[in-house]
């Protein structure tokens, strides 16, 4: 029992991760960034492979992957996103090229890298070995985990009621009005992408320990994501936390009864069932009607 | 006549040229293998038509229809050689499974955004390359399922040529029904859908029913497409069935261009023509699809079929038609409805946008609604049409209770309104929006359209004539032809107006139809709208243009901050120091008066 808890509260700190990178850049925009699984695999990535295990190089190759895929992030929004939304506006040109960046990065690094998972450790000093704690066992790095979640959760919920904060909020609701109050949708967008992009670098980063660094963590976590933001709520974060738990706690209980394949078949099935009940997911808004 | 047959021949005679030359190909190329591929050029078209449909149309974006395909190929796999079916039936229950599969993945889809449904598709397309390796006592795994067994017609097996004919033949078949689809109310509807929601709710679409219909149709003829696709094979393995696979449906379709009838043609025919892709560059075709898809979207958004529109304009520039015939003609008369608005009151959070409002409108009476910005004119109409809910307090069209009906049967039963800014469909001319006026009340079924039987076509003509007759009306009749996009702010306010007149409105509701007028539009507006009332329509017009509505209304009423301020006629309201107060200020009265 402790061990499931244990489990399924590890993971949903990884997918809660993954929901607010995704949250950060569907804010402004109202975008849901297809290529976000591969920045995060990107940044898993180049962390497992430019750290060898010391701790200044550990630190010193997780700052790097961060930064370049904070780079690789506004290079989408100014190649695959900027464009599309200045033309089409309103439409959904942006799924198509988001997910066409999403292939892009993914099969450049499956060529560069190859299928082969990769170790990545755990951040110094930070171990990935469980201690007992009496009813359960848990690693310093998946207390350090959670810690760390919930801190990232309440510096962001805090940045959105600070003045720029509330700018993304006016983006998002109309980004013609927001620049008759001087603030510049594009600057505020593309910062967006470089924020949203550095976080997935971070759940990437810390889920490697775990999940391994390989080129199929992307899209895996991709869609765990989305379950996620579907449950929660889009661009909730605190709803984020909540949904993360739930579906992480369903695999942890189901891991043992049910093969892989038949699990994603699972949870898929009750995400439908929930949004079927509830289109704007349990802690999200129904959207004002627009007349 | 002549000129509608040449208008009419054209196009035919292209479509049975198309035809014949397809069907000519196998009997020119003679190769078996070229047959084989033109089979499959032919079940990608067959499936990429479906996906155009969705995507391309009505903007919904599936990344998972090589997965209605792979269930579709399964599904005729399975049934032929591990039950023995016969191939026909198989190849209904394929397009059955893949269609109800359609339908799992829309009923919660439907009311969500689009990029949700996207994701939705995405995470189908992952659960079902897993389930296709690990109920193996179903799929036979890896090992794929082998020996599927042709088609046979008559005693006689198709194969080779048969085949191709059989596959060809039906993507033929789907793609008449498609272009029947797309040419009457259900085409307007899904560009509606993509452009303009509010729009479709207005004409009494009820969008969810549509875009339901639309999954349906869409997937079953993947799975049609992947039962094609089993037997021309022969084996299928899981192998086949990569994320690669929707991708290259989604490349295919934009390609050609999306929301263009002939675009999975095109797109298919241009792959068809770079086979080497497929096989030497093995190792690099996904990457190639997503550079292919990326460039597309943002240099060439319109695809092939685009750029061949452009250079048929270029080449062939039409001398626009103009009807002479701009001399206004009568409506039929219809009865007016009674409006009763009893205490409503409605609050958005902190705002009180109506409080206490009572009022009643006659039949055949217009009812000018004027007040400051904001006061609560514009909540005045939505709750009327049934755009918002009141919080408390009765609406009664008629006998019908607004509160207890949704927006949809309102608009079926002749409520219609105008848009503060007009809302049109862009990329339909303006006759063809207004025809979408009459969504509700059209009755050629959807059958009679797809097969383009008779009736349906005679409706389809009537349909014409009457939007023509009402664009006469409000002194459009010679833009009927231009598109949404060339026609100045005036024409689209009237051809707006001319959409709600198609539903024979007993009470319309024009919100601000003055604003942004000419003077002489104006006058045309003026005198439209009275020809209206005088057809029997109860008229509620919300406006700030003071010198109208006092022209046009024997009474008007005033809100302020969502009450009633005053109502009754013009040159009494308009005395009224209250009144008067609200629009210029006290202050600057009191400076008058000195």
């Amino acid at each position: 029992m402790g061990e499931i808890i244990v489990q399924g509260v590890t993971m949903a700190a990884i997918y809660a991760l993954v929901a607010v990178s995704l949250n950060i850049i569907y804010r402004p925009t109202n975008i849901f960034n297809f290529a976000q699984g591969d920045l995060l695999m990107v940044g898993a990535l180049l962390a497992a492979v430019l750290s060898r295990g010391y701790a200044v190089q550990w630190y010193a190759a997780a700052a790097f992957a961060v930064g370049a895929v904070a780079l690789l992030a506004v290079i989408i929004d100014i190649v695959a996103v900027a464009p599309v939304i200045a033309r089409h506006g309103e439409g959904a040109g942006w799924i198509i090229s988001t997910l066409a960046a999403s292939i892009i990065i993914h099969e450049i690094a499956d060529k560069l890298a190859g299928p082969d998972p990769r170790v990545l450790s755990a951040p110094p000093p930070l171990q990935t070995t469980p201690t007992d704690f009496g009813a359960f066992s848990a690693s310093s790095f998946q207390l350090g985990l959670v810690v760390f979640v919930c801190g990232l959760v309440a510096a962001t919920e805090m940045f959105y009621r600070t003045r720029p904060g509330r700018a993304v909020h006016a983006i998002a609701e109309d980004r013609e009005a927001s620049l008759l109050r001087g603030i510049n949708p594009r600057r505020v967008t593309r910062l967006s992408f470089a924020v949203g992009g550095a976080v997935a670098a971070v759940a990437g980063i810390l889920a490697a320990p775990i999940l391994f660094a390989s080129t199929s963590l992307g899209w895996l976590l991709l869609l765990k994501g989305f379950l996620i933001v579907a449950v929660g709520g889009i661009g909730s974060n605190g709803g984020a936390i909540l949904a993360a738990l739930i579906v992480a706690m369903i695999e942890a209980v189901t891991a043992r009864t049910l093969t892989p394949g038949l699990q994603e078949a699972a949870s898929f099935a009750v995400v439908l069932a929930i949004l079927l009940v509830r289109p704007q997911g349990i802690f999200g808004s129904a959207a004002g009607r627009a007349v | 006549m002549s000129e509608r047959s040449s208008r009419l021949l054209g196009p035919r005679l292209a479509i049975v040229v198309a035809g014949l030359t397809l069907a000519a190909l196998p009997l020119v190329v003679r190769s078996d293998y070229v047959t084989f591929l033109l089979t499959q050029a032919a079940v990608l078209y067959l499936v990429a038509l479906g996906l155009n449909v969705l995507t391309g149309y009505a903007g919904i974006t599936s990344i998972g229809h090589g997965a209605l395909v792979t269930i579709g190929a399964y599904a005729l796999g399975i049934a032929t050689v591990d039950h023995g079916w016969p191939f026909w039936g198989a190849m209904a229950t394929s397009a059955i499974v893949a269609g109800l599969c359609g339908l799992a993945l829309a009923l919660p889809a439907f009311r969500l955004s689009t990029w949700y449904f996207a994701l939705i598709t995405l995470g189908f397309g992952s659960v079902v390359s897993g389930l296709i390796t690990e109920l193996d006592w179903l799929t036979h795994g890896f090992s794929g399922v082998v020996a599927i067994p042709k088609p046979s017609l008559f005693g006689m097996t198709l194969q080779g040529r048969g085949l191709f004919w059989l596959v060809a033949g039906t993507g033929f078949a789907a793609f008449l029904v498609t272009r029947n689809l797309i040419a009457s109310r259900f085409g307007r509807t899904l560009l509606a859908i993509k452009e303009s929601p509010l729009t479709a709710t207005s004409v009494g679409v009820r969008i969810g029913a549509v875009k339901i219909g639309t999954f349906i149709y869409s997937a079953a003829l993947a799975g049609v497409g992947g039962a094609f696709y089993a037997t021309n094979q022969g084996v299928i393995t899981p192998d086949d069935f990569t994320i690669h696979f929707s991708i290259f449906f989604l490349l295919v379709i934009v390609l050609g261009g999306l929301g263009s009838l002939h675009g999975p043609l095109l797109g298919t025919a241009a792959f068809f023509l770079l086979p080497y892709l497929m096989t030497s560059l093995h190792e690099w075709r996904l990457l190639i699809y997503a550079v292919g898809l990326l460039v597309l979207m943002i240099v060439f958004p319109q695809g092939l079929a685009g750029l061949l529109a452009l250079l048929a304009r270029r080449f062939n520039r039409k001398a626009t038609r103009i009807c002479l015939a701009a001399s206004r003609t009568e409506i039929p008369s219809v009865e007016g409805a009674r409006l009763v608005m009893a205490a409503v009151s409605k609050r958005f959070g902190g705002v009180e946008a109506l409080a206490d409002v009572s009022l009643t409108v006659e039949p055949g009476a217009i009812r000018g609604i004027v007040g400051p910005n904001g006061s609560g004119k514009t909540t005045l109409l939505n709750v009327v049409s049934g755009y918002h809910k009141p919080d408390s307090g009765r609406i009664c069209i008629d006998s019908t209770a607004v509160e207890s009906v949704s927006t949809v049967t309102l608009a079926r039963q002749g409520v219609r309104r105008t848009f503060q800014t007009p809302k049109l469909i862009p990329h339909l001319s303006i006759i063809e929006n207004v025809m979408f006026g009459a969504y509700s009340v059209e009755q050629a079924s959807l059958v009679a359209i797809a097969l383009g039987l008779p009736s349906a076509r005679r409706e389809a003509r009537a349909r014409r004539a009457e939007a023509m007759q009402l664009l006469r009306f409000v002194g459009l009749a010679a833009h009927a032809e231009t598109s949404v996009g060339e026609a100045t702010h005036g024409q689209q306010r009237l051809a707006e107006i001319a959409r709600a007149l198609v539903g024979r409105p007993r009470l319309l509701l024009l919100d601000e139809p003055a604003a942004g007028l000419s003077l002489t539009e104006l006058d045309g507006l003026k005198s439209v709208v009275r020809a209206i009332a005088a057809s029997g329509t109860t008229i509620m017009i919300v406006e700030h243009h003071l010198e109208l509505i006092a022209d046009l209304c024997a009474l008007i009423t005033v809100v302020d901050r969502g009450r009633v301020l005053k109502a009754g006629p013009p040159s009494a309201v308009f005395a009224d120091p209250e009144v008067l107060a609200t629009y210029m200020g006290r202050r600057a009265i009191a400076r008058q008066n000195d």
